[in-house]
């Protein structure tokens, strides 16, 4: 239980700002992020795997959900679990080829992939093209009325249902094969793992998390073109796990928070953006190698190691 | 085939491009019984343990326990008993050692009683470990993680155990006290196939040894009728 409850502290934190619906939409924003970076995560920390084309599972979660919305007038919460299923099943399609290789060849790959999407999307009429999909409705259900308050709790609870999900995996038998295979392939499949269906199975769920979270954003921001799923997109999210700290949802977090929340802080002011963050993520690497999450962990550093 | 035979390898040949690691070698291991291969360094040695354990392509027939493993995925053979515990050791160095040891039981995971009396049988042998047992692999010293390595083989309770070089960068005393538990190993009825460089030890425990050259055997026999002096100053290079 004692694992849970540094959620606590994330329900409280919108009542102060109830009277600011701008603020409480960047939080839904960094929770989106969150669930998207979440993904990431799964397949560098976890698998040991890495993509820098991550930003197409968020465009194909983003287009499935939006359209089934748009055009077929389907319910939120089954566009989103479609979105989500889609985007698993493009990612086992594209990983099944991309994983026998690993690495650099592999970060190449999945770049390629990425690109090629972001392409394919603007060429089709039902994706509206270069032009995207515009007014995509913000889903309301019963008593939840759309507003910015209940999108962040929804965002939330599904940050917190995506936590237990995977705090139980990484206790499992599934589980420590696949950090077994992160640490050494050749001592794991000595020992009867398999890995290519680990391997696939990292891909699929990082896949399914960042379409989810494509999904979410659609209807928060409620429009979508190719030129929002770029290259950039990838690789801030593959930075925000190592700006916040890899292998913890608090850690994600909190690099989400640093990637979404800082333009927005910094916008008010007439000052370069890139530059700002740029030496951000240089001083945090040089002097928190492992990520934001370590300042708050700053008491271990006058502990004795047990080991 | 001889039935007491646990493995049979008939005409192994393994590749890496034009290049022939092993050529066409034909071995043995009996029920219960320490046979080693030796040879200097680039002779084959590892290729074929590799090989035997499928993860790397190769040609020939290999029988264990009377069943022909040649084509079986390298993931599917440790549930047949046939384990190996790979070159340089191969632990986890982010997990624990108790995770390193579940892990080497991945194959028995059903049963998890077996696996707790496993791991009891592991901390009894390498009593090191299981006062590390909540340590990261990682930060074991190399005899520490060599323990590691043999224990973890040993967790899905292998009929044969394939040891890659378990001497490999230890001090001369925990190579003896690796090769005792070896012989410990033994005695509890698990047949053991090793490759070492270090010849003198690996004869100690051995009842009969195979010497590699160039991908072939060049002599192949009981210990007791090889002569160390001869087989030192023409196939190892010493």
């Amino acid at each position: 239980m004692k694992k849970y409850l540094w959620f606590i502290p994330f329900v409280l934190v919108p009542l102060p700002f109830l009277g600011y619906p701008f603020l409480l939409s960047i939080f839904v924003l960094i929770g989106i992020y969150t669930i998207a970076a979440i993904g990431m995560d799964v397949l560098t920390t976890w698998a040991g795997q890495i993509s820098i084309g991550n930003a197409a599972f968020f465009a194909v979660g983003a287009y499935t959900s939006a359209i089934l919305v748009v055009n077929f007038h389907v319910p939120f919460l089954i566009a989103f679990l479609a979105s989500g299923l889609f985007a698993m099943i493009i990612g086992i399609v594209v990983g099944l080829p991309a994983l026998r290789v690993s690495g650099f060849y592999l970060a190449v790959v999945t770049m390629a992939f990425g690109i090629a999407v972001q392409q394919i999307i603007g060429v089709f009429q039902i994706t509206g093209g270069y032009n995207g999909i515009r007014n995509i409705p913000v889903p309301s259900f019963w008593i939840f009325k759309a507003s910015p308050v209940y999108q962040y709790y929804i965002v939330l609870f599904i940050v917190f249902l995506i936590f237990i999900v995977l705090s139980r995996i990484s206790f499992s038998k599934s589980g420590l094969a696949l950090f077994a295979m992160r640490d050494s392939e050749i001592a794991a499949r000595a020992f009867g793992v398999n890995s290519l269906k680990y391997k696939l199975a990292a891909f699929a769920a990082s896949a399914a998390l960042t379409g989810l979270a494509g999904s979410l954003y659609a209807s928060a921001i409620g429009f979508i073109s190719p030129s929002q799923f770029d290259l950039t997109l990838s690789l801030d999210l593959l930075a925000m796990v190592i700006v916040g700290g890899t292998g913890s949802v608090m850690g994600v977090m909190i690099g989400a928070a640093f990637f979404v929340g800082l333009p927005f802080l910094l916008s008010g002011y007439n000052i370069s953006i890139t530059i700002i963050q740029g030496v951000a993520l240089i001083v945090i690497l040089l002097f928190l190698p492992k990520g934001l999450l370590q300042i708050f962990k700053i008491t271990d550093l006058f502990k004795k190691k047990v080991i | 085939m001889a039935t007491d035979h646990i493995l049979e390898v008939e005409n192994l040949t393994v590749k890496y491009g034009p290049i022939e690691a092993v050529r066409g070698t034909n071995f043995f291991v009996g029920n219960q019984e320490v046979v080693s291969i030796l040879g200097a360094n680039g002779a084959g040695k590892s290729s074929t343990l590799k090989a035997l354990a499928g993860l790397i392509p190769h040609e020939g027939k290999i029988t264990f326990l009377s069943k022909d493993i040649s084509r079986t995925e390298p993931y599917k053979i440790p549930y047949l008993g046939l384990t190996l515990c790979p070159e340089r050791r191969g632990i986890f160095p982010d997990l624990s050692v108790e995770d390193n040891l579940l892990l080497g039981a991945y194959a028995i995971r059903k049963n998890k009683n077996l696996i707790k009396e496993n791991i009891k049988k592991v901390y009894a042998l390498f009593q090191r470990l299981g006062e590390r047992k909540r340590q990261l692999a990682g930060t074991l010293s190399g005899g520490e993680q060599q323990m590691l390595a043999i224990g973890r083989a040993l967790m899905n309770e292998p009929k044969l155990l394939m040891l890659d070089e378990p001497s490999l960068g230890l001090s001369p005393k925990l190579v003896d006290f690796i090769f005792d538990s070896l012989k410990t190993i033994n005695k509890s009825g698990t047949a053991i196939l090793l490759v070492e460089q270090n010849a003198m030890i690996a004869m100690e425990i051995s009842s009969r040894i195979y010497v590699m050259q160039n991908g072939k055997f060049a002599i192949s026999g009981n210990t007791k009728d090889v002569d160390f002096q001869t087989l030192k100053m023409k196939y190892l290079g010493v």
